[in-house]
């Protein structure tokens, strides 16, 4: 216990040295979730609006592979990307493999489901009244898109928060496709595969501290959210 | 001026056919309520004439202008009638970019926007909430400022589902004044539904009866589920939930629903001597002194009797007076075979 206690204090001096290795690692988790985030929430939301909106052949298979999809194991998720960007695979001449792109692509490709399902779930529950509104009020189509996509907007900051935990979090992706190179793909998640591999544990614990607080304003922020939305 | 002519107009829902209008005209600038009790196609009406949705078969007339249906005309179309829904919803905004928002899809400008709002909400007296989240409203300032949402956008026709069916009745009164004066002073034409008769003849210059799904020419009240016996006198004995059984003049056999013409119902004090199968004992429940008949024609008294099923039964002033009906008195209610209809 007393071991666990010194790599916490130790972890805590190490966040307020500023040590440029923490926070870089640190800096490469936020722009490799965020950037994720943001190209899966661009294809994610519209997705999820059109398919909501509009009725066509096969539409609920599409929503129920899409839901079982948000279940996706991040390490299934690695080693497709890593069969088509691998020197082997179709797209190796690329060369993306082990860098930053290879990983926003795998994480893309994991919660893109999460953001379409969630925004799907969002703008279903929106009455169907809305619609009747905007239109009775002289609302052309997309006038009316805009106004229920206004009802729904809580529940889409939701998915895309909810996806930006889950990116944040994983690591079989950032492992496979992003190789843990240091000062260059090292993630949070990473490194505290890394040192606790090597038995040390204060970058480790220093970094699960943050994680845990990037987490809890995560949480904080859905919350805030949900309650202005009255939920 | 015809605003909407309807010729032989059905609705289709699944297997169901929930409008069957044979002929309906609606006259420019005229109050409409559209009378009938639950599930008689009164919404699906209101939302075909707010081309909101399309009939399954039929023609309708918009200004004596055929009605083709295709989205870009009824689009076209939904810029000059606005329907306020029966529970209407804001959007999660202010109630001013509420009342703003079918202006906005306009294009109208800002500066004659904030005009019209304020205007809009001063008529249903609402200024003071303009800035005041939806949400937080009470029901009856929802319908309000959902009137001023619908008023904003200037409409030739406004349709209002059960304008006062979910408000409190202080909110019934303000929102029965709007509807007058809109009518009268803005000339714009209103049609709405209700199921209650005395708003009908209160609020409205007309009265349209539907009963499921059709407009009839005549008013159907004290409707009732009835099941039919033959009797071997070519009679058929009804009866009616509450235990009440009469004879009807019919071949029609089995479940049905029967009306009973409250203006047919006779009404009288005394002791019930003779063996007359019409005749029930009953007890006075209710009295509208300034009642009206279903056609919105005649003045008189309405009285409610409990003789088992609640009956309205409609009287001249001066027989009433005659008579001297109070609520709470015993009195004998004769329902003629001429009064009964079936259908």
């Amino acid at each position: 216990m007393e071991f666990f206690f010194d790599s916490l204090a130790s972890a805590f001096s190490l966040l307020a040295s500023l040590d440029p290795e923490l926070y870089f690692i640190i800096y490469v988790s936020l722009k490799v979730s965020l950037s994720s985030t943001l190209l899966a929430s661009m294809v994610g939301i519209p997705a999820g609006f059109l398919i909501s909106l509009n009725q066509f052949p096969g539409r609920r298979a599409l929503i129920t592979v899409l839901n079982s999809l948000m279940a996706l194991p991040t390490v299934v998720v690695g080693l497709t990307v890593y069969a088509f960007i691998s020197r082997r695979g179709p797209l190796g001449t690329l060369e993306l493999l082990y860098t930053q792109t290879a990983m926003v692509i795998g994480q893309v490709i994991l919660i893109l489901p999460i953001v379409t399902s969630l925004t799907i779930a969002a703008v279903t529950r929106v009455d169907d009244l809305y619609r009747k509104t905007a239109m009775t009020l002289g609302a052309g189509t997309f006038q009316t898109w805009m106004a229920i996509f206004r009802e729904a907007r809580f529940g889409i900051v939701a998915a895309v928060i909810a996806s930006f935990g889950r990116v944040i979090a994983e690591i079989g992706i950032s492992m496979m496709l992003g190789g843990n190179a240091k000062g260059y793909t090292r993630t949070m998640t990473t490194a505290m595969a890394l040192e606790y591999d090597k038995g040390e544990f204060v970058l480790s614990v220093a970094l699960g501290l943050v994680l845990l607080l990037i987490s809890l304003a995560v949480n904080a922020g859905l919350n805030r959210i949900q309650g202005s939305a009255g939920l | 001026m015809k605003l909407f002519s309807l010729e032989k107009v059905t609705k289709v829902f699944g297997h169901k056919k929930v409008l069957d209008i044979d002929k309906l005209d609606f006259a420019k600038g005229v109050t409409y309520a559209l009378l009938g009790p639950n599930g008689a196609g009164k919404t699906t009406l209101l939302e075909i004439l707010a081309f909101l949705s399309f009939p399954s078969s039929g023609h309708m007339r918009f200004r004596e202008n055929e009605v083709s249906f295709s989205s870009r005309e009824l689009e076209a179309l939904r810029k000059r009638v606005v329907m306020v829904h029966q529970q209407p919803v804001l959007f999660s905004t202010t109630v001013y970019k509420n009342v703003e928002f079918g202006l906005k899809v306009r294009g109208v400008s800002g500066k004659q926007r904030r005009e019209i709002v304020a205007r809009c909400l001063e008529t249903v007296g609402m200024r003071h909430a303009a800035h005041s989240y939806a949400k937080t409203l009470s029901g009856g300032e929802k319908q309000r400022v959902a009137i001023a949402r619908a008023l904003a956008c200037s409409p030739e026709a406004l349709l209002l589902d059960e304008p006062t069916a979910s408000v409190d009745p202080e909110n019934q009164v303000v929102i029965e004044r709007i509807i007058a004066e809109i009518n009268a002073l803005k000339g714009i034409s209103v049609i709405f539904t209700t199921h209650d008769i005395r708003q009908a003849g209160k609020a409205a210059g007309r009265i349209v009866y539907l009963y499921e799904g059709r407009a009839l020419s005549s008013p159907l009240e004290n409707i009732f589920s009835a099941v039919l016996e033959g009797d071997g006198t070519g009679q058929a004995r009804c009866l009616l939930k509450g235990g009440i059984q009469f004879k009807v003049n019919t071949q029609v056999r089995g479940e049905a629903k029967i009306s009973i013409d409250p203006r047919r119902i006779l009404l009288r004090r005394g002791e019930r001597c003779e063996q007359d199968g019409s005749i029930f004992e009953g007890r006075v429940t209710g009295l509208d002194t300034h009642g009206i008949s279903a056609d919105g024609e005649e003045p008189g008294i309405r009285v409610e009797v409990e003789i088992g099923v609640p009956v309205s039964v409609f009287m001249e002033r001066e027989k009433a007076k005659k008579i001297g009906v109070f609520v709470g008195d015993r009195v004998l209610v004769k329902i003629p075979n001429e009064a009964i209809r079936i259908f």
